[in-house]
């Protein structure tokens, strides 16, 4: 059964034009889809409908087979989708073990650890680490929260190549090793091929 | 991570935002609580004053009402005589039952010779004896003239109650006499009609009058000359049946400010309101209290305008930093935490700095308080002007029974000069809550705009 279900989603900004036009798919677990497109296409949007930060105008969107409107937007992104943005979005006063622990229901240290931070770095102000290691406590509080789902919004478009492929084989990790649905935004084919599926988004369609 | 924990992180991370903040909060809870001490010191002052300066409420026969009165032709004139109800022991107990009532004292008259002995002398129109006006009391202490500092006890007691032919003297007459405490004098009625006897009278105390002595007087208008007996000496001198309080009576209450609710519940008393009437009378508090009800009206002004420039200050800063931290709002909605709880975040956090911050500002506020109710005090005593209290309609509790007007000794009264103010934990506690809550409605306020806005939008102008 898929985790996450797309059915007949439109989203207009002004009710005029529609970004996303009665969209409909089925996204599953243990694999790592790439949704790519040019820019204003809709793919952040459709991003943000899956992670409950906006609703669409018409259709729905099914987390495990409920309305995530009936389940809450706050509710449905604070229990069921983790989000991973291009600025990692770190909140700057806090370390990044506490950072993590945000939202962790998961111990926060072995995460870190295992998206190859040091327990000294872990300790650190996380405006004082790198753009590599800052994305990899995004990702480790991504898993921390322990969701079925991560939202990955151009995870690597502020990295350097290396960095990005270490990125893009941690998320792959967390898709094909530790069964999460794993949905990434991104205009990189390079990065769309590493996939399990591709979607493009084409004047509100999904292809 | 709690909200707690991460409010406390933000406070102790973001130092220069919080000792801004801490100084804000300081300044508002010093300013508050120093107003709210002084307030509450006026309040005490005030309390005193009109427990020792009181207030009182005078019932008297009521002389607009024609029908009370008999005017009939006489030997020496016209005669008037009072044919209405009279006040009686009845009526006055009914009124002191009246709460708040404290005490009373009734006032007679008549006129007597003195026999043996001299009163200051004045012009005369040739009577073998000097006779005066002399009005027996309740209770002496309470006798306008000492109340409003005419006359001042020198010597000895005040005439009580259960008094039996006692006399309060001048210190003129007493000199002139060669009279002390203990010492009798003799009197009779001067009245022409009846045969009044003798009546012997023991010196309880000497008063001193401390008003003009220099102009034109008669024997009888001296107030030198006033001999104040007690009811029973009077019934014997005026040859009467019952005591009879012909200038009225006198009630005094614990305190001014119920005294419109007592005049109010004697007028529902049932006595007869045809013969009598009532005046209220607590201009003497009105007059000594002014500087202390002006300092009152302005500290009231000063601790609302406090509040609101406060707040307005607390909502600007907080409005422009929530502003700035859109960015840590984003990513908290996007991890699901609640509106609700990151503006709870935000109150909390400044709560944590006001903790501290008021309760230093009990040391700044003691420090600053006296100094400034001083300044404040000098202010308003300078602006007020000096004192003067109001007569009545009719006058009439001002007026001596020869219908001389009661000279009033202004440097005699209780003036208050300073008020002492102590910064209590009581007051401490008010900021406390009066803090609280300008803070809840200060981030709640500032909070408003990114909180309208969906965390979509949020996080889009983040990137």
């Amino acid at each position: 059964m898929s985790i996450m279900e797309i059915q007949k989603v439109r989203y207009s900004y002004d009710n005029k034009r529609n970004v996303l036009n009665g969209i409909s798919t089925a996204l599953d677990e243990g694999k790592m889809y790439a949704i790519l497109g040019q820019s204003g296409c809709g793919k952040t949007t459709l991003l943000s409908l899956l992670g409950g930060l906006d609703s669409p105008v018409d259709g729905q969107i099914l987390y495990d087979g409920q309305d995530i409107k009936k389940l809450g937007l706050a509710n449905h992104r604070k229990n069921n989708v983790a989000f991973i943005f291009q600025s990692y979005n770190l909140i700057d006063y806090l370390t990044p073990k506490e950072n993590v622990a945000l939202t962790a229901k998961l111990s926060p240290q072995p995460i870190l650890e295992r998206v190859g931070l040091t327990e000294e770095e872990c300790k650190r102000n996380v405006l004082k680490l790198s753009g590599g290691q800052q994305q990899r406590v995004a990702i480790a509080r991504a898993l921390a929260s322990d969701t079925k789902v991560i939202l990955a919004d151009e995870p690597t478009g502020n990295l350097d190549e290396d960095t990005a492929a270490e990125i893009i084989s941690i998320l792959k990790g967390c898709a094909h090793e530790m069964n999460k649905c794993v949905i990434i935004v991104t205009h990189s084919n390079d990065l769309a091929k590493q996939a399990d599926t591709i979607f493009r988004v084409k004047k509100g369609k999904l292809i | 991570m709690s909200t707690w924990k991460r409010a406390f992180l933000y406070v102790i991370r973001k130092k220069v935002k919080t000792v801004l903040l801490f100084c804000v909060l300081l300044a508002m809870s010093t300013f508050i609580l120093t107003g709210l001490s002084i307030y509450k010191a006026t309040d005490d002052s005030a309390l005193s004053l009109r427990q020792s300066v009181g207030g009182s409420i005078r019932l008297e026969l009521d002389e607009s009402n024609e029908a009370n009165w008999r005017y009939q032709q006489a030997a020496g004139g016209m005669m008037v005589e009072y044919v209405g109800t009279p006040i009686t022991d009845k009526d006055i107990q009914k009124i002191i039952s009246v709460d708040g009532v404290k005490a009373y004292n009734g006032i007679g008259d008549g006129d007597v010779y003195a026999k043996d002995f001299d009163f200051i002398s004045g012009f005369s129109f040739g009577a073998e004896f000097d006779d005066s006006r002399l009005p027996s009391v309740t209770n002496s202490e309470y006798f306008n003239f000492f109340t409003r500092k005419a006359f001042q006890l020198i010597e000895g007691r005040h005439i009580k109650e259960d008094d039996d032919h006692a006399v309060l003297i001048s210190s003129a007459v007493a000199e002139k006499n060669n009279l002390k405490l203990g010492d009798t004098i003799t009197v009779q009625c001067c009245f022409d009609s009846g045969d009044y006897p003798d009546v012997e009278l023991t010196v309880v105390g000497i008063y001193e009058y401390k008003g003009d002595t220099d102009s034109f007087q008669t024997t009888s208008t001296d107030k030198r000359n006033r001999l104040i007996i007690d009811h029973k000496a009077m019934q014997e001198i005026m040859q009467r049946d019952e005591i009879q309080y012909d200038n009225g009576v006198d009630f005094y209450v614990d305190d001014p400010r119920e005294i419109d609710r007592i005049a109010k519940e004697i007028k529902n008393l049932d006595l007869d309101w045809d013969c009598f009437s009532l005046t209220v009378d607590n201009s003497a508090y009105e007059a000594v209290a002014a500087s202390l009800t002006s300092m009152q009206r302005l500290i009231v002004w000063l601790i609302v305008g406090c509040i609101v420039v406060s707040v307005s200050i607390l909502i600007l800063i907080l409005s422009m930093w929530i502003k700035q931290r859109r960015y840590e709002t984003g990513i908290l909605l996007s991890i699901g935490i609640t509106k609700g709880n990151i503006v709870f975040q935000y109150i909390v956090e400044v709560l944590l700095i006001a903790v501290v911050a008021f309760g230093l500002s009990y040391f700044t506020s003691s420090l600053l308080s006296q100094g400034v109710s001083d300044l404040i005090f000098n202010q308003v005593a300078e602006s007020q002007p000096i004192p003067e209290i109001e007569l009545p309609d009719d006058g009439s509790e001002y007026l001596d029974i020869t219908g001389q007007y009661i000279p009033y000794d202004s440097s005699n009264m209780e003036m208050v000069e300073s008020v002492q103010v102590n910064v209590n934990p009581n007051n401490l506690l008010y900021v406390y809550v009066l803090g609280a809550f300008l803070i809840v409605l200060s981030v709640s306020a500032a909070s408003i705009t990114v909180i309208q806005m969906k965390p979509k939008k949020i996080l889009s102008q983040m990137d």
